[in-house]
């Protein structure tokens, strides 16, 4: 029913260009991606909104090439990826595969405003933690341990073989067993 | 190789996972910021328009009526309507209404 409503919506974007229409889907999935591109840029606020701008007008100018296939949460956060991937492509040319997360400083995203961790209760633990991480680990875990997706999901928002999903979310689940374990985090913070 | 802990994970992101964020006229600033499609389309339209205006006035001679029209006013008393430039001006007057008609209707479909 939620996914025939947002075709549905998504249907009077594309052949009437009803801006009504992509209103409702903006303030329904709003909130996904900003927080995926929050933990993405380690609570980096002004950052991820810019971008998560530019992932909804990236989606109403290409809303056509939506197929159906996937959900269009899952199109939007392909979209919302690819955003940062280019923002990063343009900031640090280096590729991401071949950057730490250590080369993003943690410093960056603690000293923007902290509305998300203050309102939410959400330590600063968790993008200090995701900092350790490279850019495509924290994306997998991210997508993954916060927002519940599938590897199947994951493959396709990343636009990556499932096995190489499965490879950085090990890899990054190892770097952060150890980060929490070295720094005596044992559950029952 | 290190032990991947998936409790201990599970329960360190726990607080992250469903968290709501508010929309804080987020929603609002991406609409503005939508490319205005049907103002462009309706630019478009009237560019069109003028074109075809100006070709359909090479084609079909449209100065010649006008040369008529100015010629029998000339010719006819100040102040007495003539049938010909008053035709035109309606004419005019009407296709200029037709495209504002359209450009109204294309701003009340956003």
């Amino acid at each position: 029913m939620k996914s025939l409503s947002d075709i549905s919506l998504v249907a009077q974007v594309a052949v009437f260009h009803n801006q009504r229409a992509f209103d409702q889907l903006v303030r329904k999935y709003q909130s996904p991606v900003r927080r995926f591109l929050l933990n993405l840029t380690l609570g980096n606020e002004a950052l991820s909104d810019d971008l998560a701008q530019d992932t909804f007008i990236k989606a109403y100018t290409h809303i056509t090439q939506f197929q159906g296939i996937a959900s269009f949460q899952t199109w939007l956060f392909r979209i919302a990826y690819n955003v940062y991937y280019d923002y990063k492509r343009k900031t640090h040319p280096q590729p991401l595969s071949e950057r730490e997360g250590s080369g993003h400083s943690i410093e960056q995203g603690l000293s923007t405003p902290l509305t998300y961790r203050e309102g939410t209760g959400v330590g600063l633990d968790i993008h200090a933690a995701l900092a350790i991480l490279k850019e495509e680990e924290r994306a997998c875990v991210t997508l993954q341990l916060i927002d519940g997706y599938s590897l199947e999901e994951i493959s396709k928002m990343m636009d990556m073989p499932v096995n190489t999903v499965k490879s950085h979310l090990r890899r990054g689940k190892e770097k952060l067993t150890t980060y929490l374990k070295n720094n005596g985090y044992d559950g029952n913070k | 190789m290190t032990e991947i802990n998936d409790q201990l994970l599970e329960q360190f992101f726990q607080p992250a996972k469903n968290v709501e964020l508010e929309d804080n006229g987020f929603t609002e600033r991406v609409i503005k910021q939508l490319p205005d499609r049907a103002l462009r389309l309706s630019h478009w339209w009237t560019f069109f328009c003028v074109i075809l205006g100006v070709v359909a006035f090479f084609v079909f001679r449209g100065w010649e009526p006008i040369m008529i029209g100015l010629m029998s006013l000339l010719k006819t008393n100040i102040g007495e309507l003539h049938p010909i430039p008053f035709f035109m001006t309606m004419g005019v007057i009407s296709c200029l209404a037709v495209i504002e008609l359209v450009q109204k209707l294309e701003r009340s479909q956003i």
